[in-house]
C-alpha cells in the first residue's frame, strides 16, 4: 500500500514537470488572454480601472531599467522621446524630418549650424517653448563634460539665440555628424527646470511631447504617461496616436515578460527571445521583427598571438556565420560589411567567406599552440553562451587551442579596455543610417576596444575621416576604412547583425508603430484598438 | 544578566565593523568600476578618469571607507549613482517592500511546517508520515526557479487565476509566496519531525505517558518543546533572511525587492548600494539571532540568555 501511495505520488510529480514542457496549445483561455482588452489595473495603479474603460490604454514591457527621465545622464531609457518629443523625426529611409525643430542647417565646415523652432510650441507647465529652452538643454552638457552623454556634444562649444526661435550652435571643432546626433534630442523647459531643480525636474518633467508624465517610480523603473492635450502636434502632424495612457513597466525576466503578454497584462513586449515565439505565433499574437543598429564582432588584441594577420584570417574563415545565425541564434543575418544590411549599401564587398580548409592550412602554417580564450560577457547579446561555445568549437576544429572566459559585464569592461584579452567579444550599435563618422573616429580611431592596433595605413585612412564635412566624400572614405578592416580581418571581424522581436496582441495596429531606420518605434502614430 | 547583554552589545558592534570592511573590499577586489558602467561603452579612458574623480572614486580605499562610515554613523549611508538617490531611503523602499513577501512567506512557512511535522513525527512509519515525507523532500528537491515559472504557467497563463508580475494586494502576493512557503516549509517539517521523533523516544515521555497523560498533551505540552528548538535556530537566519530578500522569487515575478536591488548594484558595482545593503543585512541577521537566543530562554527554562 505504501509503495503504491509513494508510486502514485512519483507520477503525479512527473506529470507536473510535463505541464511546463512543450508548446502552449491554443487553449480558449489563452485566446481570449490573447485579444481581450486589459481590464484588470496596472501595477501600482489599482485605483484607476473605471476611468480606464473610457481611454485607449497602452501598457508596455521591456528590460530596459529607466531610472531618470534625463538622457544626458543615462544612456538607457524607454519612450523619452513620448514625453520630451524631438527635434527631428526620421523615416524609415533614414531621411530628417521637420518636427520640434522647423528648419535647421549645418554649415559646410561643420563648425556651426542653425536650428530654428517651431513657434507654437508649449510646455505641459504651461510655458511657451523658446530658443532659450533649446539654448538651455543643449549647454548642459557643455557645461558639465562629466555628464553620461556629454561626450556626444564635445565639439559644441556654445550656443547663441538668434532670435526668439532660432538657436546658433558654435563648434570648437567640426561637428560633421551635428544633425545626426542631436535629432532625437528633447527640449527642456528651463523656466521650470531652474525653477524646482534638477532632481524635481526629472522626477515630473514638464516637456513639450504628446505624452506627459503622471506618474513615476525610479526604483521600480515603471511610469506612467497620459496625453498632453496641449501637444502642438495633434493637429498638425498626419494619424497622430490614439493612446490616451501609456504604462512602462520594467521585467527583467524574459519568461516573465511573455508570460504576462499572453495573459493580457501588457500590450506590447520587446526584446522577446527567440525560443517564445512559436508559442506566440500559435497563440495569435503579432511579431514584429526589426532591423536592429546591432553588431556582433570580434576585436583582436594585436599584442597578443593576433598580431599575426594569418591567425586572425584563420578565424575569420574558421567562422560559419550563417550556421551560427540560422541554428544558434535564429534571426538576424550574418554579417558581410560593418553596418546593417540594405543601409548604406556596401561597395559590392562579399564579405566574409567561411572555409574551414583555409583556415586550418593558415593555423598548422603560422600558429604555435599558446593556449588563449574568447573574452565575453554574460550580458553581451542573446544566447551569447552558445555563441561563445559554437565559436569555439569552430576555432577548436580549425586547430586553435582556445577556451571560453565569459565574465559579467562590469569585469569585462575593465578587463576589456584594459587590453587584458587576446579576443574578445564585443556588441556595437552601428550606424543604421549609414553615418560611420562616431565609429571611425572614436571607436576605431581612439581604439576604444583596446585591441593596440598597429596599422598606418588605417590611421591614414582614418584620419581622411576625421573632420571632414563633405558629406559624400566623408561616405566615401568610411567606406574606405571599413574595407581596410574587412580585408585585413582586424582589429575587429563582424560576425552578425542582431534582430530585435516586438510581440504585441491584437489591439495594436502594428503597421502604424512607425519604425524608423534604426529599428526604433515610436508612439506618434500608434493606433490601438479601444 | 547586564553583563552579558553588554557583552553581547559589544560582539556585535565588532562583527558589524568586520562586515563593514568585507562589504566594502569585496565589491572592489571584484574588478570592474562605477564610472565605467555609469558611461556609455565607447567612453575613452579619459572620460572614465574623470567621471571617477567626479564620484570620488579616485581617492584612497582607506579615505573612501572612512568617509563612508562617518555617513553612516551619521545616517547617510552615501548616494546611488545608479538609481539617481540617496540610498537610505531606496533601500528603505525595497526592503519594505521584500518584506510584504516574506513575512508571510515566513510566517505560513512556520504555520504550515509545524502541524505537518507533529503530524509526520508522531506518526512515524504510517501512510500519513510518508505522505508529508515525500511532499517535503519533493519541496526541498524542487529548484525554485523551476517552480516559480510552473506556477506562472500554471496558475496564470493556463487558469488566468493569478498575476504574472508585479506588486500589488493580495493576488499579486500570492504565486510569490506560495514559491517560498515551499521550501521553507518542506525544510522546517523534515526538521520538526526529525525532532519529534528524537523527543518522543526519551525516558521522561515514557514516564509522563505511564502517570497517564494523554498522547495529544504529552505531544503539545512536552514534546513539542524540545522537538521545535531546532526552529527557533532557524528562526534567527530566516529572520535575517529576510532582510536579503529572495532575489529569484522577485526577479521572476518582478516584485521590487531589496534581493532584486542588491543584485543590480552588484552588476553596476554601485558601491554605496553594495555596502549599506549587505550593513543592513547583517545587522538585521544579528538581530534575528538575538531573537532566537531569547526565544530559547523562553521555550526551556534550563538554556540561558548567553
Amino acid at each position: 500500500m505504501k509503495k503504491l501511495l509513494c508510486i502514485i505520488l512519483a507520477l503525479a510529480m512527473l506529470c507536473t514537470m510535463a505541464a511546463c514542457g512543450g508548446t502552449a496549445g491554443d487553449t480558449e483561455q489563452t485566446k481570449a488572454n490573447a485579444s481581450a482588452n486589459n481590464a484588470a489595473a496596472a501595477p501600482g495603479n489599482a485605483g484607476n480601472a473605471a476611468a480606464e474603460d473610457q481611454e485607449v490604454v497602452l501598457r508596455a514591457s521591456t528590460n530596459l531599467s529607466n531610472v531618470t527621465f534625463d538622457m544626458m545622464q543615462t544612456h538607457q531609457s524607454y519612450m523619452n522621446n513620448a514625453i520630451f518629443g524631438q527635434l527631428m523625426e526620421m523615416d524609415a529611409d533614414c531621411n530628417f524630418l521637420p518636427h520640434e525643430a522647423a528648419s535647421w542647417e549645418l554649415a559646410a565646415d561643420g563648425m556651426s549650424a542653425t536650428i530654428t523652432l517651431r513657434d507654437d510650441m508649449n510646455f505641459s507647465s504651461g510655458n511657451h517653448v523658446t530658443a532659450k529652452d533649446l539654448q538651455f538643454t543643449l549647454m548642459r552638457p557643455v557645461n558639465d563634460r562629466t555628464m553620461v552623454s556629454a561626450r556626444t556634444y564635445n565639439a559644441l562649444e556654445n550656443v547663441e539665440i538668434v532670435d526668439e526661435y532660432t538657436v546658433k550652435l558654435v563648434m570648437n571643432s567640426p561637428w560633421p555628424t551635428c544633425i545626426e546626433d542631436i535629432y532625437n534630442l528633447g527640449i527642456l523647459d528651463s523656466a521650470d527646470f531652474e525653477a524646482r531643480g534638477e532632481d524635481a525636474y526629472f522626477l515630473m518633467p514638464s516637456a513639450c511631447g504628446p505624452f506627459k508624465v503622471v506618474e513615476f517610480d525610479p526604483v521600480n523603473s515603471s511610469y506612467e504617461l497620459e496625453r498632453f492635450d496641449g501637444w502642438w502636434g495633434w493637429d498638425v502632424i498626419d494619424n497622430p496616436t490614439n493612446v490616451d495612457r501609456f504604462y512602462y513597466t520594467l521585467t527583467s525576466e524574459d519568461t516573465t515578460r511573455v508570460s504576462a503578454l499572453r495573459t493580457g497584462e501588457f500590450d506590447l513586449i520587446e526584446l522577446v527571445p527567440f525560443d517564445d515565439l512559436a508559442v506566440l505565433e500559435s497563440e495569435g499574437f503579432q511579431i514584429l521583427k526589426t532591423v536592429e543598429n546591432r553588431h556582433i564582432m570580434i576585436g583582436f588584441n594585436y599584442e597578443s598571438l593576433f598580431g599575426n594577420a594569418a591567425l586572425r584570417e584563420a578565424v575569420s574563415l574558421a567562422i560559419d556565420r550563417e550556421l551560427i545565425v540560422n541554428s544558434i541564434i535564429g534571426v538576424g543575418w550574418p554579417a558581410s560589411w560593418s553596418w546593417s544590411a540594405g543601409v548604406a549599401a556596401n561597395p559590392g564587398y562579399d564579405g566574409y567567406p567561411h572555409d574551414m580548409e583555409r583556415a586550418k592550412q593558415l593555423v598548422a602554417e603560422n600558429y604555435d599552440g599558446t593556449e588563449f580564450s574568447i573574452l565575453t560577457s554574460s550580458a553581451a547579446t542573446t544566447r551569447v553562451n552558445e555563441l561563445a561555445q559554437a565559436l569555439q568549437s569552430m576555432l577548436l576544429e580549425a586547430g586553435f587551442n582556445v577556451k571560453i572566459n565569459m565574465v559579467e559585464e562590469a569585469t569585462y569592461d575593465v578587463m576589456r579596455s584594459g587590453s587584458q584579452y587576446e579576443m574578445a567579444i564585443g556588441v556595437f550599435n552601428t550606424p543604421a543610417t549609414g553615418e560611420a563618422y562616431k565609429e571611425v573616429c572614436e571607436i576605431l580611431g581612439s581604439d576604444i576596444f583596446g585591441t593596440n592596433y598597429v596599422d598606418p595605413e588605417l590611421v591614414e585612412l582614418i584620419s581622411k575621416v576625421q573632420g571632414n564635412c563633405d558629406s559624400e566624400n566623408r561616405a566615401e572614405c568610411e567606406k574606405a576604412v571599413y574595407k581596410h578592416v574587412v580585408d585585413n580581418c582586424g582589429p575587429y571581424i563582424y560576425l552578425y547583425c542582431t534582430t530585435g522581436i516586438c510581440a504585441a496582441n491584437n489591439r495594436i495596429d502594428m503597421d502604424t508603430m512607425n519604425m524608423d531606420c534604426t529599428g526604433n518605434w515610436s508612439i506618434l502614430h500608434v493606433q490601438v484598438n479601444g | 544578566m547586564g553583563r552579558k547583554i553588554i557583552r553581547r552589545f559589544i560582539f556585535t558592534i565588532i562583527t558589524l565593523f568586520g562586515v563593514s570592511i568585507i562589504a566594502f573590499a569585496l565589491p572592489r577586489l571584484a574588478g570592474g568600476d562605477l564610472a565605467r558602467m555609469l558611461l556609455p561603452g565607447t567612453a575613452t579612458k579619459a572620460e572614465v578618469e574623470a567621471k571617477r574623480i567626479a564620484l570620488g572614486l579616485d581617492k584612497s580605499y582607506v579615505e573612501q571607507y572612512l568617509i563612508y562610515m562617518k555617513g553612516v554613523l551619521h545616517g547617510d549611508f552615501g548616494y546611488s549613482y545608479q538609481y539617481r538617490m540617496d540610498v537610505g531611503p531606496l533601500m528603505w523602499q525595497r526592503f519594505v517592500s521584500s518584506a510584504k513577501l516574506m513575512v508571510p512567506t515566513f510566517v505560513l512557512g512556520y504555520l504550515i511546517a509545524v502541524p505537518l511535522g507533529l503530524i509526520a513525527g508522531t506518526h512515524k512509519g504510517t501512510v500519513l508520515d510518508t505522505v508529508v515525507m515525500f511532499l517535503a523532500l519533493v519541496g526541498q528537491a524542487c529548484p525554485q526557479v523551476w517552480f516559480c515559472l510552473l506556477l506562472i504557467l500554471v496558475f496564470a497563463v493556463e487558469m488566468g487565476w493569478f498575476p504574472v508580475q508585479g506588486m500589488g494586494g493580495i493576488k499579486y502576493m500570492v504565486l510569490p509566496c506560495l514559491s517560498g512557503v515551499l521550501q521553507q516549509a518542506s525544510g522546517n517539517t523534515r526538521m520538526l519531525r526529525s525532532g519529534m521523533i528524537d523527543t518522543l523516544d526519551e525516558d521522561y515521555v515514557t514516564a509522563t505517558r505511564a502517570r497517564g497523560v494523554t498522547w495529544n498533551r504529552i505531544y503539545t505540552k512536552y514534546a513539542l518543546k524540545n522537538a521545535i528548538l531546532p526552529l527557533v535556530t532557524g528562526l534567527g537566519s530566516a529572520i535575517g533572511s529576510m532582510a536579503g530578500g529572495s532575489i529569484i522569487v522577485e526577479s521572476i515575478f518582478s516584485w521590487p525587492g531589496i534581493g532584486q536591488l542588491l543584485v543590480s548594484a552588484i552588476g553596476v558595482r554601485d558601491y554605496a548600494l553594495i555596502q549599506s545593503i549587505l550593513l543592513f543585512q547583517a545587522t538585521i541577521m544579528v538581530i534575528g539571532v538575538l531573537i532566537s537566543d531569547i526565544l530559547y530562554t523562553v521555550v526551556d527554562k534550563r538554556i540561558e540568555f548567553n
